[in-house]
């Protein structure tokens, strides 16, 4: 039962997933009550375009991707609240996969991209070295603080985001920490997770405690307990079954929903997710 | 008559000011030439149809609209922040299934710049306060979808208040509620008019207004008339305002107004004679007064 916690590639596996789940269970919250649950497949994608930009132009992997994730946040932002003709699905429709083509352009143009194709869609925790759990605890610790400081002004602009603004909050800049500490935990994500699981582990935690709890405070906290717990029991499951850590972990979260789901249907309580559904009142 | 003294004197000066403003969304304006005052401690009704602009004039007094002409003066400086204007939306605009309980909601606005994510002692009191001041103390913990019309506008009403306003703007407080709920909402507006704050609604709902508000402004696009009920409700000034004619009638000391009766399919009579037999000896006026047209 301990036998994985004598290696230390397992410890750090361990470690890591347990962090980019809670935090992706952090951030979740606000992308799933946005209605922008499909943001985090998208980005995924769209920084994969950044991090074959990074390797041409030789950059570190985590700042260009970063870098390049942050400005197809923003535009998708931007656009979303602009222009709210075009819908949030469509605007991450359009950056995310201009933003993939890019990448791919970039590779057929370059030939001599060497990163493994495979850990970037499916993760490889085997592969956590001590450089990658560094930056993922640094950008976590970032994101954690991100959302600490601004943890009332992410509430409101995420509730209300018109009349926010009358009160005061810069929702411009808000929507803007945001973008960033988003593609910051896309970018730790990878690795761990692979480009085609993060969604996954952005939306299902949150969608569980919004099943559980009709607070918001708790919903965070729900939230970020169940993406940690995911993590952890995901990575120590995919051990002895000798299964993909990012796919072990997808599947803990989806057992976490089907559980709470069934609970919650049981309760009567019925939950739509992601923008207005109109009044309803008493 | 809720409100003894309609229009209040002058002595804060204008609160807020149009002074021949055009402006809109984008490269299409809302609303032109618009000119009038607000003084400070009024309590005022933007009446209108739907579409003429009412809605834009609130957000215009917020700098959230394009400005193609004219000037607007809000005291207190141009930052509706800083300027302690306090908005509150219309509830259709509201997500209901958005988690949030009734104390988180008025907690938004007790102040949104401190950096710190919880509320200190004093501002859950003063939450707690200003809820048990709109008789929604009691619902703290409850979520926003489980409450009645009446007490989800208490709880925006309370969020605003919490902002601490001198001016409060109100988006169609009384759309979709019933008739004590909308009686009992623009009770409470009248008091907190009493205790200072100057009020300004959009509402369709002509006779409430007359019933409550000492002063109202007739818009559609352009500014169709301002000033109080009894003298705003003239059949003159409503076709201005609504296309429409619409009979008005004075009924135990007030200005109402009636709906036409419509006869589809038949040759409706333009005289509105369907009226008198329904009017149940209420004394009609003829208002021909032209004074307050702009």
């Amino acid at each position: 039962m301990f036998e994985p916690f004598e290696y230390e590639f397992f410890i750090r596996g361990l470690v890591s997933a347990t962090i980019v789940g809670g935090v992706c269970g952090l951030l979740g919250v606000y992308i799933v009550l946005r209605g922008m649950s499909y943001i985090g497949h998208g980005l995924s994608h769209a920084i994969f375009g950044g991090a074959v930009v990074s390797y041409v132009m030789s950059l570190n992997f985590y700042v260009g991707a970063t870098i390049w994730g942050f400005l197809a946040a923003l535009l998708i932002n931007l656009t979303t609240r602009h222009r709210p003709t075009v819908g949030a699905d469509a605007a991450i429709g359009i950056v995310t996969t201009a933003s993939f083509a890019i990448g791919i352009a970039l590779i057929s143009r370059a030939r001599t991209f060497t990163r493994s194709f495979d850990a970037a869609l499916f993760g490889d925790i085997l592969g956590v070295g001590n450089d990658d759990l560094i930056a993922i605890v640094v950008v976590s610790v970032l994101v954690v603080f991100v959302v600490f400081l601004s943890y009332r002004q992410l509430l409101f602009t995420t509730f209300d985001p018109d009349v926010a603004r009358f009160f005061g909050i810069a929702t411009g800049w808000v929507d803007a920490l945001f973008s960033l500490a988003l593609a910051g935990t896309v970018v730790i994500s990878m690795q761990v997770l692979g480009v085609t699981m993060i969604a996954a582990a952005i939306v299902i935690p949150p969608i569980v405690a919004r099943l559980a709890t009709d607070s918001f405070h708790r919903m965070v906290l729900i939230s970020v307990a169940t993406g940690a717990a995911g993590g952890f029991i995901g990575i120590y499951l995919s051990w002895f079954a000798d299964i993909s850590s990012g796919a072990t972990v997808v599947l803990v979260d989806v057992a976490a929903f089907v559980c709470v789901f069934t609970w919650s249907s049981f309760r009567g309580r019925n939950i739509r997710l992601g923008g207005s559904f109109g009044s309803t009142h008493a | 008559m809720l409100h003894p003294v309609p229009h209040l004197t002058d002595a804060g000066g204008p609160i807020v000011k149009f002074e021949d403003v055009t402006a809109g969304y984008q490269n299409e304006p809302a609303i032109r030439d618009v000119s009038f005052e607000i003084s400070t401690g009024d309590f005022v009704g933007i009446l209108g149809p739907s579409g003429s602009g009412k809605t834009t004039i609130l957000r215009t007094i917020l700098r959230d609209t394009r400005l193609f002409g004219g000037a607007v003066h809000v005291a207190g400086g141009v930052s509706p922040a800083r300027s302690r204007v306090a908005y509150v939306p219309q509830l259709e605009t509201v997500d209901w299934n958005f988690p949030v309980t009734v104390e988180e909601v008025v907690l938004m606005g007790v102040q949104g710049h401190r950096f710190w994510p919880w509320p200190t002692r004093s501002e859950r009191a003063r939450a707690q306060d200003l809820m048990d001041r709109l008789s929604i103390g009691e619902f703290a913990k409850r979520h926003i979808r489980r409450l009645s019309g009446g007490q989800q506008q208490r709880v925006f009403l309370a969020r605003a208040l919490a902002h601490d306003p001198a001016l409060l703007l109100l988006d169609e407080p009384t759309n979709g509620v019933d008739i004590r709920t909308r009686d009992e909402i623009l009770h409470l507006l009248d008091e907190l008019n009493h205790q200072g704050i100057t009020i300004v609604l959009t509402t369709h709902e002509l006779n409430a207004v007359a019933a409550h508000l000492p002063w109202v402004i007739c818009i559609n696009e352009t500014l169709i008339a301002a000033g109080s009920p009894s003298d705003i409700f003239t059949s003159e000034i409503l076709m201005a305002t609504y296309g429409a004619e619409m009979p008005v009638l004075e009924y135990q000391g007030l200005t109402l107004v009636a709906e036409q009766p419509h006869h589809f399919g038949q040759h409706a009579d333009a005289n509105g004679e369907g009226l008198k037999d329904g009017a149940h000896g209420a004394d009609r006026i003829q208002s021909t007064s032209e004074e307050h047209l702009v």
